[in-house]
């Protein structure tokens, strides 16, 4: 399992400094997952980061708090923003892509926003059923539903 | 998971894929508190600074976390969303900002006891009425809920979400299946003015107020709008729902246990004569709130019919018959105006309610208005 670090916790003496330095990277990329967008996923994991920063004496587990307020900032902005597609400079920066992730690529964006949600949590954040449950709000067999029919729409474009 | 689709490897595939989605993304900053910030934004700077303070600085132990319990998952403690942020002077993500108490009548708080009135003799005499606390109408059901929902300065829905039990009279739904993260999710009737969520025990509605005003019919807001509020609330537990971004519970009840949310400690209501003349009720707020929570709080109390508002504005108007304007930090005046609301809003005015006959009638002097 490769685990985007985002899970794990934080130990009593981590500064949000060294929480920032080691995290906005992943944080950047989830939103970035999330929303399709280098440029949004930066902003919104810099606000998530933001966010952190004023409550860092109050959250007990700033890695799940800085995801719940990713995932939320990327629900903001989907409901923001009017141009679904990238900039041409951004789809020529994943011209590299192989095939299968220029297809997931291209699925996510379509999906509803739960679906997708729940896929990235899945597959990118390596969440359990139970803990995406958590995270999005829905039960776990709504769960595993919006992760079945995710995951066909994904294996249709990847066909 | 893999076991239901043609594909075995799927699963592993979508994952190779995702990582290799997000590798191609490089992070402006790669995790390292930068001098310059990249878009130039005055929140990036405060946080890039902040960040750089902790990091070269070495000043770790103003943020050294005390007395965390790491013990347990992470996420079965953490909100699900992230809770209202401290008021700020910077935008965030939804383009809000934070009230500057120099632009209020009074920058300080009222004393406790101050009525608002219309210093205009030619009305009748003011007097203290009942008092008002918004919050009074639960709603439809033991867990029931008003909400208003933003977008930015915009209302996308003043409604109700309310869970009913499945054999109540609500429990009919028989409008089309709508997709919104949820299996058997239905419109509430042909019309689609209301999305119907299965829960446990029952199911949740979530319409506008017309809904249940009008027992139907509509649509009364966007469809894509009630779509996109119905997504975000899905089956979150009814007492969480403030919690999602741009909703804002004003009043309702959880478990039978009526709720205040908006945070209204107290309200007191002046009446020039009859109903029908003037009529103010000043409520003081637990919190300043923001411009948006402000904009959130005017369409609750006039009932979602504000007039075009902008984010910063501190007064609002409501079809030519309401005016709504934050005094202080914590004071909000509501008047209502059944004519000339323009003159009424001229001569607003405020006095201890001691004082209140005396100020009327010039021998006691009010605070003066400050300049916009």
């Amino acid at each position: 399992m490769v685990n985007d670090g985002i899970e794990s916790t934080t130990t009593r003496d981590d500064s949000f400094g060294a929480f920032y330095a080691d995290r906005f990277a992943a944080l950047s990329r989830l939103a970035f997952l999330l929303t399709g967008s280098s440029e949004a996923a930066d902003e919104i994991a810099q606000e998530a980061c933001e966010q952190v920063f004023r409550r860092w004496d109050d959250i007990d587990y700033p890695r799940a708090y800085a995801r719940s307020a990713v995932i939320s900032g990327s629900r903001s902005w989907g409901r923001r923003r009017t141009v679904r597609e990238s900039a041409p400079s951004e789809r020529a920066r994943f011209a590299e892509l192989d095939g299968d992730a220029i297809a997931v690529r291209v699925a996510l964006a379509d999906l509803p926003e739960r679906q997708r949600e729940v896929l990235v949590l899945r597959y990118y954040a390596d969440l359990k059923v139970d803990d995406i449950a958590v995270e999005v709000g829905a039960r776990p067999g709504t769960v595993k539903s919006l992760i079945h029919r995710g995951l066909a729409r994904l294996q249709e474009e990847l066909a | 998971m893999s076991d239901m689709l043609n594909d075995p490897d799927l699963e592993s595939r979508v994952r190779r894929a995702m990582h290799s989605i997000a590798d191609a993304h490089q992070p402006s900053s790669s995790g390292q508190p930068v001098t310059q910030p990249t878009d130039g934004s005055p929140r990036r700077t405060w946080l890039i600074a902040a960040a750089t303070l902790l990091v070269v600085g070495g000043v770790v132990a103003v943020f050294a976390v005390a007395g965390r319990d790491t013990s347990t998952s992470p996420v079965a403690t953490e909100p699900l969303v992230t809770a209202p942020s401290e008021p700020s002077d910077t935008p965030d993500a939804d383009g809000d900002v934070a009230i500057d108490p120099a632009a209020l009548r009074f920058s300080e708080p009222l004393p406790d006891g101050t009525v608002a009135f219309v210093n205009d003799t030619s009305l009748p005499a003011p007097g203290v009425a009942e008092r008002g606390i918004v919050g009074s109408d639960p709603g439809p059901s033991p867990d029931s809920i008003r909400v208003v929902v933003m977008d930015g300065p915009r209302l996308l829905m003043r409604g109700i979400i309310t869970d009913v039990a499945a054999d109540t009279d609500l429990d009919r739904p028989i409008g089309p299946a709508v997709e919104v993260g949820v299996d058997g999710a239905t419109y509430i009737d042909a019309d689609e003015g209301a999305i119907v969520i299965p829960i446990d025990g029952g199911r949740r509605i979530v319409g506008p107020d017309e809904i249940f005003t009008f027992g139907g019919g509509g649509p009364y807001i966007e469809p894509d709008a009630l779509v996109e509020i119905a997504t975000a609330v899905g089956q979150l537990p009814i007492d969480r729902v403030d919690q999602l971004p741009g909703f804002f519970v004003y009043a309702g009840s959880v478990g039978g246990e009526t709720i205040d949310p908006l945070g209204v400690v107290d309200a007191t209501t002046v009446q020039h004569g009859v109903v029908g003349y003037s009529g103010l009720t000043l409520y003081r707020l637990a919190e300043p709130p923001t411009s948006v929570e402000l904009l959130a709080i005017g369409n609750a109390l006039l009932r979602g019919e504000l007039d075009e508002a902008a984010i910063g504005d501190i007064a609002l108007t409501a079809g030519g018959q309401f005016y709504l304007e934050l005094v202080s930090p914590v004071d909000l005046v509501v008047l209502n105006a059944s004519a000339d609301l323009d003159q009424r809003i001229e001569k607003l005015d405020f006095a201890a309610a001691a004082d209140l006959a005396a100020a009327f009638d010039g021998s006691v002097t009010a605070p003066p208005r400050l300049e916009p």
